[in-house]
């Protein structure tokens, strides 16, 4: 009894449909978040004393470094299920989450690169913390390539799941890379065991944008994983009872 | 205005970086509607070749 929910998600059109009816509870709550973080982080935080106006990048830097992250380790959890459990809706998650977490990791770097250039003098330093991002990045490509080279969807899933269960390894380095070693960028200020290191005035813009952000990912998760999941489904009989209603 | 946008010189650096963002966002929300568009007219289209049988 305790475990249907577990079970009714395996089930792809209840997937489908629970997934079109949750999304726009989760776009419009993100993209009135994002606005209201973006008008806090420009405009109202001030200026901080020692970076100027250039450390307001980490608004979109910091939520896009969390949801790189995040979406690995989610597509891993979902990577395990499917193994174990040989759940497809589980691949379907992880396949439909790749190319979101990919872009978000690509935005982390190229705006921490855009950060680095007038704090560090350099656009790219091979630190601790951008290689392992960078790692994480080619992780994400990997996975989605080798998803592609297979024409048996099965064994894309689980070869898939296999490399996203053993790139996981790589999220605790890239979190605690400024901590285990020497490292240009800078510690952790929001994410760690004890009080942030920011006033509040420039902390709850930050904490609206990765709120916002979470909330942007869980809305095109489940635009991507309704087709994704008629992709697989296609010759099913609730596929065509869906189409033709 | 212009100080706002002049971001205390760090312009060339603070809204490339808020473009990119946005610009990834905006993509995310075209490719999903992209597969779940293309997803649909797959269906329908294997629906009507089933009902030409």
């Amino acid at each position: 009894m305790a475990w249907t929910w577990f079970h009714r998600l395996a089930s792809p059109p209840h997937v489908y449909r629970t997934a079109g009816r949750l999304a726009p509870w989760f776009a419009w709550p993100a993209a009135i978040l994002i606005i209201a973080g973006l008008i806090g982080g420009l405009w109202l935080a001030p200026p901080d004393y020692q970076q100027g106006d250039a450390y307001r990048i980490m608004y979109v830097h910091a939520p896009s470094a969390w949801l790189s992250l995040m979406v690995y380790t989610l597509m891993a959890v979902a990577g395990g299920i499917g193994l174990i459990w040989r759940m497809k809706v589980a691949h379907a998650v992880a396949a439909a989450a790749a190319p979101i977490g990919a872009s978000f990791t690509f935005a982390t770097l190229v705006t921490g690169s855009l950060w680095g250039k007038p704090m560090w003098g350099t656009y790219w330093q091979w630190d601790p913390r951008l290689t392992s991002e960078l790692l994480l990045f080619f992780l994400y490509l990997g996975y989605m390539g080798l998803r592609a080279a297979f024409e048996d969807l099965q064994r894309a899933d689980r070869v898939s799941a296999v490399l996203a269960v053993v790139g996981v390894v790589n999220v605790p380095i890239i979190h605690y890379s400024v901590v285990w070693w020497n490292s240009l960028h800078q510690g952790p200020s929001v994410m760690y065991l004890g009080k942030p290191t920011m006033p509040p005035s420039m902390l709850v813009p930050l904490l609206i944008m990765f709120l916002g952000f979470t909330l942007f990912f869980a809305a095109v998760l489940l635009m991507r994983l309704r087709g994704e999941v008629l992709n697989r489904e296609r010759t099913a009989r609730w596929v065509t009872e869906e189409i033709s209603a | 205005m212009m100080r706002f946008l002049d971001m205390g010189g760090y312009y060339p650096w603070v809204w490339p970086a808020y473009l990119v963002t946005l610009g990834v966002m905006g993509l995310n929300i075209y490719w999903a509607k992209r597969l779940l568009a293309r997803a649909r007219r797959a269906a329908v289209r294997r629906l009507q070749m089933q009902e030409e049988q």
